[in-house]
This record gives structure tokens, sequence and C-alpha cells, in this order.
């Protein structure tokens, strides 16, 4: 009896998207990252090439985190007043590149000035030669201020910055335009939003080739259903030649994993959940690996165990 | 609880309620208009009136500015007086529009249509005049007068027929003169007379028997029941032309502006029948004119054909419509028998009878089904889409073969609801919009020339389409205030940003006539359904607009219409434009075709049955569709070619 044939012929691929400039491309970085590429759906070799494996990015924040459970704080806290040793630390425990979440400028946090936040990305920029990821304070009418500003110092280094959204996508994507960044595309979990707010930022005249969709993240147990399902439809959609959802996606596993009461919580019944220097870890590397079936090319993390067990499983299902 | 006068401007209507009742309420038992199209929940913004003396007290609002407050506006609905009070309605709030722009019926000109050519049918009307001459009896024919009657209407209209005993009483002085004599009655046979016969289930009925020839006076009533507006066309069966039209404004509106929120006024004690009476009322006064206009005595209309959606019709009837809005949706009746409008208090002929087209379902109703017998598609080997473009919009597919309908919640806003500057299409609305996008000069035409004083829907179309032709919106809707002119106010912390359309000093309200941004969100809504309702009908078959060779739009909109404007906000589907065709009025061209032609009151019913109804509420792939379909055009720009080819050459 013969074997059906049960390879898909998609018709669209991932556009690949370079993050980083090396001195010959006009940049001070170490090398370039590369994402995106795949012709076929993940991890099934037979079905189509993923010419780049998920890259890993480590958080780096502008500020000591007032949050961050004691299994992180034992990693970074001796780095973590400063965000160019914070970033050195990322680049010793094996991260491809650096995400650097400008925090500090928030109004309700220390509301420093995009001139604070530029020194910040030169001084990240001087500190390590990976690419940087760039987020804002998540407060509109301040990004507005502080991203052009960051875009210009970081001119060449080709980042990717974060994020525009329908509503706010202007100043965003002409500053990355000007200084030749790429941009990360932001719309919770609704593939039709997605597509509109890439519509609308190449509408501005920005390349869809230059975008990164953020369809925001879950975690385990926090409706992490929900974003694989989206995962899921808008990497079929690629693979089936939509142009709109060909982008490569970026997901924030981290930060939501280190959010879950599994991660954080210690004494009373947490404690019969296993030793905390575990859990967090584990449903950081849980929840990232699973996404990561649905299709994302690019993962932001906290924790060095997390992402050596996400860098195995990448490997091991790639038949690497 | 003390009492205080209520007084109206500039209506001088004054009633008296005490401190627990709004003035929204106030100004229903005073029979004012004051706006609003939410029934009094403190939604849509629209009852605003202005406090001229005396106290109120009610909650805030975020429908009106600072400096609207300072001048004493407050939504009806919200507030309750302290004191005596002195309200002035201001003219967005007032029923008839603006001060000086003509009666009812003159506004409604294009509403009403006064298409007097007979339709292409064999007439053969539902209620017919017969004059009879009818020989003598005699030793030889002793047939009975009822006998003789039957017979001879018989030759005429063949079928089954009944006479009631109340016609046969009359027979024998409808047929004879009765003359005193000197020591008994004479009889003197003259056997001219008129039978009216009407159609009652399969049954020819004779409705009446008169003496002499009345033939040529046989009238018909054709009633398109709206949501919003109610149109009456004054029929001569004999001849199949309309004498007159007439249209007046819904009064139920007061109860809610759409027909959710009067199910729940109806729920009110004494709510329903308030409901009843207000329709009732508005179809008589309507009677009134037309038999005034027309020198006709109401006696001669002998039948009303009416359709309607289906609430609109269990309130005419007097049925309980709750049912309707509570799942799984199921009226009291879709296809009501014929009966006596006597019964419901129509004052016609007292033994004229009622007709009412049959519904398909709880919100697909006669309206549609007329809408259908009136494009033919029903006949026709083409694929059509029919769309009933109102406050419910209403799809029906297909052909001989088969039609489907659904209907989409899409909104008031091309009846001007929801939209700050939004009116109805009646004089002073503007209605066409132009925007050169060189140096963003724009030029607008109103109904009747008169000055502007708010949006109606085609201009509401227009405006946006033109908007975002001169890059002056977004796809999403958003203002692109960074393209500066003097034309955009900027947000401020209680409001959205404002594109000012029309600058106070030119238009005829005395202040800026608006788009907001919200509106734009509103309108973008409104179409949004009505295009996902449209599509997932057509996917559910496995279809696609490609295949739809005709696309009839129903509704008030007429010609004025820019059909490829509605194509690049993406109301319409991107089809050639030459397969478009505006009915107009659909619901009451199929209401005058049922009522001259017994073959079409036949065909409707078939129609009726034919449609099957799909419940959108139910199916997964609308909600997708909808939010696809919430972008300028789409966010699909492969399914609006021609706009995708205009947004690149720009």
């Amino acid at each position: 009896m013969t074997i059906p044939e049960a390879k898909e012929k998609w018709t669209g691929r991932v556009n690949p998207v370079t993050l980083g400039a090396t001195k010959a491309e006009g940049g001070t970085r170490g090398r370039a990252v590369t994402i995106g590429g795949a012709d076929g759906i993940p991890f099934l070799g037979f079905d189509g090439q993923t010419p780049h494996p998920p890259a890993i990015a480590l958080d780096v924040l502008d500020k000591p985190p007032a949050e961050w459970p004691r299994p992180l704080a034992e990693v970074y806290g001796d780095v973590w007043s400063d965000p160019a040793a914070w970033a050195r630390r990322a680049k010793e425990l094996g991260a491809d590149l650096v995400n650097l979440r400008l925090v500090s400028t928030h109004p309700d946090e220390d509301d420093r000035p995009p001139e604070a936040a530029a020194e910040t990305v030169r001084a990240v920029l001087a500190a390590v030669d990976l690419p940087l990821i760039i987020w804002g304070c998540d407060v509109a009418e301040k990004d507005q201020k502080v991203m052009p500003k960051v875009a210009e110092v970081a001119q060449g280094e080709n980042c990717l910055l974060g994020a525009a959204t329908e509503t706010e996508y202007r100043t965003l994507a002409a500053a990355a335009q000007a200084y030749r960044h790429k941009l990360i595309t932001l719309a919770p979990c609704d593939i039709n939003k997605s597509k509109q707010v890439n519509i609308l930022v190449s509408d501005t005249g920005f390349p869809l080739t230059d975008i990164v969709i953020y369809p925001t993240t879950a975690a385990l147990g926090y409706g992490m259903e929900y974003i694989y399902s989206i995962l899921e439809r808008g990497r079929l959609a690629a693979l089936s030649g939509d142009r709109l959802m060909a982008q490569p996606v970026i997901l924030d596993v981290g930060y939501e994993a280190w959010r879950a009461k599994e991660a954080r919580a210690t004494g009373g019944d947490a404690d019969a959940w296993g030793p905390i220097a575990q859990r967090g870890p584990a449903w950081e590397a849980v929840t990232a690996t699973t996404l990561l079936q649905g299709g994302a090319d690019l993962l932001v993390l906290r924790h060095p165990v997390a992402m050596a067990a996400v860098r195995n499983v990448i490997r091991q299902l790639s038949g690497a | 609880m003390p009492e205080f006068r209520v007084r109206f401007l500039p209506d001088e209507q004054e009633v008296v309620v005490d401190g627990s009742t709004t003035l929204l309420e106030a100004a229903r038992q005073a029979n004012v208009y004051t706006g609003g199209i939410c029934a009094g929940e403190g939604i849509c913004g629209k009852c605003r009136i202005i406090v001229r003396q005396g106290e109120v007290e009610g909650e805030s609002t975020d429908f009106l500015t600072r400096d609207e407050i300072r001048h004493g506006y407050v939504l009806a609905c919200k507030v309750v007086p302290k004191s005596d009070v002195l309200i002035e309605v201001p003219p967005e709030s007032r029923l008839g529009g603006y001060e000086g722009l003509g009666r009812d019926d003159e506004q409604f000109r294009d509403f009403a249509g006064r298409a007097a050519q007979p339709p292409a049918v064999e007439i053969a009307p539902l209620v017919e005049k017969f004059a009879l001459q009818l020989a003598p009896p005699t030793l030889d024919d002793p047939t009975a007068d009822q006998e003789r009657v039957l017979e001879a209407i018989g030759k005429r209209r063949p079928g089954p027929m009944q006479m009631g005993l109340k016609i046969a009483r009359e027979l024998p002085f409808a047929l004879r003169r009765r003359v005193v004599g000197r020591s008994a009655w004479n009889w003197h046979w003259d056997g001219r007379a008129t039978a009216t016969i009407g159609l009652r289930g399969d049954l020819n009925e004779v409705l009446c028997i008169e003496p002499g020839d009345t033939s040529g006076r046989n009238l018909g009533l054709a009633l398109d029941l709206g949501t919003t507006t109610i149109v009456a066309h004054l029929v001569d069966l004999a001849t199949g032309t309309t004498h007159d039209a007439a249209a007046k404004y819904n009064s139920q509106i007061k109860f809610g502006g759409d027909v959710i929120s009067r199910i729940n006024s109806a729920r009110q004690p004494g709510g329903a029948e308030a409901l009843h009476q207000a329709v009732i009322r508005d179809i008589d006064t309507l009677i009134e004119d037309l038999a005034n206009r027309a020198h006709i005595a109401r006696g001669d209309i002998s039948c009303v054909v009416a359709a309607g959606n289906t609430a609109m019709m269990h309130f005419l009837l007097g049925l309980e419509a709750d049912l309707i809005r509570i799942s799984p949706f199921v009226p009291v009746a879709t296809s009501p028998p014929p009966f006596r409008a006597a019964e419901i208090g129509l004052r016609i002929n007292p033994r004229g009878i009622l007709y009412t087209l049959p519904m398909a379902g709880s919100y697909v109703g006669g309206d549609i089904t007329a809408g259908v017998l009136a494009s033919g598609m029903h006949r026709s080997e083409e694929l059509a889409l029919l769309l009933d473009i109102g406050t419910n919009g209403e799809v029906v597919l297909g052909n001989r073969d088969f039609l489907v309908a659904c209907s989409a919640s899409a909104g008031p806003a091309f009846e001007g609801g929801s939209i700050s500057c939004g009116m109805r299409a009646t004089a002073g609305a503007i209605d066409s919009v132009r925007i050169r996008p060189r140096d963003l000069t724009i030029s607008t035409t109103t109904i009747d020339n008169c000055p502007p004083v708010g949006l109606c829907g085609t201009g509401l179309i227009d405006t946006i389409a033109e908007m975002l032709l001169a890059g002056l919106v977004d796809r999403s809707g958003q203002f692109r205030t960074d393209r500066v002119t003097w034309r955009f106010r900027l947000a401020d912390y209680d409001h959205r940003s404002q594109f000012i359309l029309v600058a106070a000093e030119a238009s005829g309200r005395g202040r800026d006539i608006v788009l907001t941004e919200s509106d734009v969100e509103n309108l973008i809504r409104t179409k949004g359904a009505i295009y996902a309702a449209a599509d997932s009908l057509v996917q559910s078959i496995g279809l696609c607009f490609a295949d739809v060779q005709k696309v009839y739009i129903a509704g008030a909109f007429g010609n004025r219409m820019d059909i490829a404007h509605c194509i690049a906000i993406g109301l319409l589907p991107d089809v050639p434009v030459e397969r478009v065709e505006f009915i107009g009025n659909s619901s009451l061209a199929g209401a005058k075709l049922v009522m001259l032609s017994r073959r079409m009151f036949e065909e409707i019913h078939q129609i009726r049955d034919r449609i099957t109804y799909r419940e959108l509420m139910v199916d997964p792939n609308y909600m997708e569709q909808f939010t696809s379909a919430c972008f300028l055009p789409h966010t699909d720009l492969a399914r609006f070619p021609s706009v995708a080819r205009q947004h690149a050459m720009r």
C-alpha cells in the first residue's frame, strides 16, 4: 500500500527580516540576525524550509524592576541598575538580541525625558554588539516624543522598534523609516486588526517587508490557546500568500510567563507546586515552546534556564 | 410629590408633571417631539432641549459640550423638573427639522414618489367592483336575489363565493326602489347595482352591494410602514394608476428610534396600546390628507395593503411583539389572514379589507418579501442580491431556484441617527459632497437648495468617501490631522476630533456642521454590518460577489446615492456599476403589485415560503467578516480592485 503524499503545497512564505547592521552594513553590530523566511509549517521539515530558526532576545529594562521575583533577581540583580551592564549579561548568557524596554520614560514611573532614553540606548549599543529591539513605555503621547529621539541615536543600527498600533502609528513609522529601522505592529489577538495596522503603516509608505507582527502573548493557563490559534491562522494565511500576514512574529513570552501566579507565588499552597527556582523557568519554557508550534520567529524571554530549554527544543525539532 | 408646569416652545404646549418625571416623558405627554432615538436610555444624545426658565436636575452627560451646558442645553431623558420650567426645543431636535421648510408631505416628495404609471402587471385587484345589470325576476325566472347576484358576479370572477347575512339583508333594497304607496309598499325593480368583491382566504366575499354604478370609484391604499417613515399611495384599483401619495414620520419614534427600543417601550403598562394607536393615528392622518386632496370619501377606499417589518406589523395589528426580541425570535404571526380594516380602527369603507404582506421571519418582514416581488429576482435566472439599507439591514440573495435572506442590525447612521450633525433626507440636508484633492476645497449641495443644516445618508457617504480619496482620513477612519487645514478641530479631553464641513456662517443652523471621528466610527460599523451580512450570505452558499449579476438597492436613498462612493467606502461590493440598480421604496412597490394582482398575492406567499432565513447571530463567520469589513473600504483590498487602483493612483 502506498502512503498518500501529505505534503502541503504552499504558495507563500514568511518574509525574512534582518535585524541589526554590521560595520559592512553601516552599523556597529557584531552580527545581524535574520528571522522569518519559512515556507512551510513550523518544524515540519518535509513540508517546507525554515531557513532561520526562531531567535531569542533577553529582556533588559532601563531601571531596576520592582516586581521581578527571586529567580530572576538571582540572575540579574547585580546588574539591573545599569542597562549597559544588564545588556552585557544578556549577551554572556547567550541571547541573540537584546530587548530594551524604556519603562522609566513612563509618566507614572520616572517620566524621564527623551534625551535620557536616547542616552540609555546609546550606552546599550556601545556595551554590546547584539541587535536591539527597543520598546517605549506604552503611553502614546510620551512614546511619540521618545521614540523619534531613540530612532535617531540608533540610526544605521537597524533596530526593531515597538510598537505601532491602530491609533498610534504615524510617528513611529515615520521615525523607523527616516532612520532605517524595522517596525513592530501590534494588534491584540485579532487577525483582521493586525492586517489593518499593517495596511495603515504601509499606507504611510513604510514597507510591509520591514514589519514584525506582535499579536500580544498569553501565558500557559492564561489564555495561551487564544494566541496559539491566532498564530496558527496567521501563519497559514502567510503560507497561503497573504502579504498582510507574511510578516514574522515576535512574542513577549518572558513578561507574560513571569506574571503568572504559578511562576511567582511562594508560601501556602504554592510550596506544593514545586521549588520556586524551577517553576518560573518551566512556565516560561512551556509557554514558549508551545507557541513556537503555532508559528513564532522571535521570542523575548527572561530566564537563562528557559532560554536553554527552548533552544534545546528548537534544535531537536529541527533535526539539527 | 410636588407638581410642576412644563411649557414647551415653540409648540406652546404645556403639561403638569411631578418632580420624578423626566422632561422626555413630559414632552411625550404634551405630544411634543424632542428628538432622540433610544427611547430615553440616554445612549443616543439626540433629545437635546434648552432650559429657558426654571430649574432642572439630572445626571451629567458626555453628549453636551461645556459651552452647550452653559447655554442651558440638557438631554430631555436625563433631567427632571425642580420648579416650573420653560423649555425650548431647538431646531435640530424638532420633528419637522427646521422652521420654514414646509409641510411634511413636501419634505417627503422623494420618499413618497409619485409613480403614477400602473405597474406592468395584468390588473386583477384583490378587491374589485362590478357594475351589475340584472334582469328582473319573473314568474318564469323566479331566481332569488342572492343567487341572481352571485351568478352574475361568478361570470366576472369565477370561484367559490360567499355573502354574509348583512349583505343579504340589504339586497332587496339595493336592487329595487321601495316606494310607499297609499295602502302598501311598492317595489320597483332597478337591477343596476355595484358589487364589491374581495379575496378572503380561498373565497371571494361580497363585501357590499350598492345601488347604481359606483364601479368608477374603487380605491386602494398601499402602505409602507417603515420604522422611521410611513408612506401611503392612493391607487385606482380599476386602472392601476396611482392618484396621489403622502408620507409622514412614524409617530412611534417617540417610543424609540429602532424596533427593539419600541418593543421595550411596549412592555411598559399601556405601552403596547400606545404604540398601536400611534400607528393607527398616523395612517388615519394620511388617509384624511389623501381623501381631501382627491375629493373622495373614505368609503371609496375598499382595501388597504400594508407592508412593513415584522415588528411594525405586530404593532399595527396589536399583536404581542416581545417574542421578536428574545431568542428564538418567534413572531406571533407571519401571514395574518385578511380581515376588516375597521377591526383595528382604520376608517375606510366599513367592510373594506386589510391585507398584510407575508413575513419570512422576525427580522425579514413583509417589506422584504415585497422587495423581492418588486425586483422580480425570484423569477430571473440571474443571481441577484437585494440590499434593503435601513436601521436594520436586510439582504436577500437568490434567483428563480432559491432565495436566502439574513438581517443585520446596522444602526441608524444612514438615517441621521448616531451622527452628530446627522438628519433625515429632508430640506436642508447636505446630500452630496465633493472635495478637491489639490486644495481641499469643499462643495456641497443640499436638498431643495436650502442652507445646509445637517448631513443625510448620501451626504455622509459622500463626505467620508471624498475625505478618504483626498487623504483626510486614513483607512481606519481616523482623521489625518497632520494634514493641517483649518477644517480640523483637534480632540480635547472630552471630545473627539472634528472635521468642519460647513462653517457656522454658511450653515442654516448657526453652528458648524461637523463630522467627528466617532461619527466615522459609527458609519464604518453600519456599513461594515451591511457588507458583512451580504458577504456572509453569499459565502454561505459557496459563491462570491463576482457571481452576483445584479445588485438591487432598496431604501430611501433614491438615485442620489453615488454608487462609486458606496463602493469606495465598502458599503457595496466592488461590482461593475451597471449591475447596481436602485429600486427605491420596493416595499411600497410590492404592496401595490399585490393590491392590483391576485396572481402577485399568490406569488408573494410563494416567495415567503421559498425564503430560507439565515440567523447571523449564530454564524461564527459573521463576526469575523464584520471586523474585516470595519475598515475603508475593507481589510482585504483585493476584494475592491477598483478602489485599490484609485488608492494606487493617489
